[in-house]
């Protein structure tokens, strides 16, 4: 296998998730930490929950991203290291849903930060997250190491 | 040739081949399949290959330094202990070069972290600097009892000894060392219940907080190797050595089962606590070392120092 296969190779193979409320009502977290419980076991893809931005690969984004919230996606967007990509988690992340333009929603995620991924649902079953995550791999796998 | 290979290709790679043991024995535990045999090698390779991000907070030379000399230090004190064959860098008082070390990862984080200026990591390095305070006393404690029994400060000497006369751990006061030393194993790997410096919940990553990329694949393959590392020199000290025999076929056979038995054994047990144990609150975990460990560690001294007068080897 040569560098770059291997290196493509190991970034679907090890992908690390940071989780980012923006706003939300709790549900879309609650599925998420759901989908990494035992029973799915997503460890099997590699996947893991890492405390720090600065170690993830993926961003996971819940929420309206209200105006106090949004400078700090913006913040918590650029310290991730590059390659990155964003999933955009449930209905409000995705359209503002029920919140949609109410007088404190700075969002939907994507206005705020480029989404890859958006996953609807209120919330998104621990399965839909999974799928999300996979169709997250396959655009980390067509991105080019340094672009984003 | 031999320092390069033993050192860079064998250490950190089973180093990875534990960490995955670790992982593994911990989704079984949980009732869950776990990750795959590559899992360890394919985080490295992504890591390497991301970005090295360094806050504008940094010190930058020191930031980028820190992970280097973790891992040389943990593959330095792989490539003086005996492993297999006589280290060719063996000298009279290599018992004290190793355990100095051993600190020295852990000292590269405390560095690293407090050079990143990030107030999670700051938090990181004042536990971890308490928990290196509270860990090390009764650690060189134990590592004096076989250390007085065999009469040397050389690990080919400890070595030889339990090869004639049975390995430390069965003596009482070897027994008692190996204990504490075991207990020791966790807080330096940060492994539950010590993982008080790099607590998830409460500090982020601790001192890693603000690592990305290649340097913190650095300093997780200084982590791995370091879990090799800490098995190999408990080895040494209590469970016999890892040599072989060469001259006779059957021995050699048998000695390598023994050193993968060995081995393989320690991971585990370390393995069992980090999984069966939350993390301690920081004082209750420097009162086991300070209160418990210390106290057991000199009871063992005590007890090899009359062993060594009165010549009862089972003592």
């Amino acid at each position: 296998m040569e560098m770059a296969g291997l290196i493509t190779w190991a970034r679907v193979k090890s992908p690390w998730l940071f989780h980012f409320n923006s706003g939300s009502c709790n549900n879309c977290d609650i599925e998420l930490v759901d989908a990494l419980t035992p029973r799915f076991d997503v460890e099997r893809f590699g996947v893991l929950l890492e405390g720090s931005p600065r170690h993830a690969d993926v961003l996971v984004v819940t929420g309206i991203v209200n105006r106090q919230a949004a400078p700090r996606l913006k913040r918590v967007y650029e310290q991730m290291p590059n390659p990155k990509v964003v999933i955009a988690l449930g209905t409000c992340a995705t359209s503002g849903g029920i919140f949609a333009e109410s007088y404190n929603e700075a969002g939907p995620v994507d206005k705020v930060i480029p989404v890859d991924v958006y996953i609807p649902g209120c919330p998104p079953r621990p399965q839909a997250i999974i799928d999300g995550v996979v169709k997250a791999l396959a655009k980390l796998q067509a991105l080019k190491s340094g672009k984003r | 040739m031999y320092v390069i290979f033993m050192g860079f290709v064998v250490a950190p790679n089973v180093g990875l081949f534990f960490t995955w043991i670790h992982r593994k024995l911990g989704a079984r535990m949980q009732w869950r399949v776990g990750p795959p045999i590559y899992q360890p090698w394919a985080d490295f390779v992504k890591l390497m290959s991301k970005e090295t991000l360094v806050p504008a907070t940094a010190h930058r030379t020191v930031f980028l330094l820190a992970p280097p000399i973790a891992l040389f230090s943990a593959v330095l004190a792989f490539l003086i202990m005996p492993f297999v064959i006589r280290s060719p860098l063996e000298f009279t008082g290599d018992v004290i070069v190793v355990l100095y070390l051993m600190i020295m990862p852990a000292i590269a984080a405390m560095i690293g972290g407090s050079a990143s200026g990030n107030p999670y990591a700051a938090v990181g390095v004042q536990r971890e600097m308490t928990l290196v305070f509270s860990y090390e006393f009764p650690f060189i404690t134990a590592v004096l009892v076989p250390v007085l029994k065999a009469g040397s400060l050389r690990f080919a000497d400890i070595v030889s000894y339990q090869m004639e006369r049975g390995p430390f751990l069965l003596s009482v006061s070897g027994a008692i060392a190996f204990a504490v030393s075991i207990m020791v194993m966790q807080a330096k790997l940060a492994f539950p219940p010590f993982d008080i410096p790099e607590a998830k919940t409460e500090i982020i990553a601790g001192p890693y907080t603000e690592y990305s990329g290649a340097s913190l694949a650095l300093f997780k393959l200084a982590h791995a190797t370091m879990l090799f590392v800490l098995p190999c020199f408990v080895a040494n000290m209590f469970l016999g050595g890892l040599a072989i025999r060469f001259n006779d076929p059957v021995a050699a056979t048998i000695d390598v089962v023994l050193i993968i038995v060995k081995l393989l054994a320690l991971v585990m047990v370390m393995a069992l606590i980090r999984f069966f144990y939350p993390r301690a609150r920081p004082d209750q975990a420097f009162g086991m070392f300070w209160k418990a460990a210390t106290t057991w560690a000199a009871i063992a001294l005590t007890l090899s120092v009359i062993s060594v007068m009165v010549g009862l080897p089972y003592l």
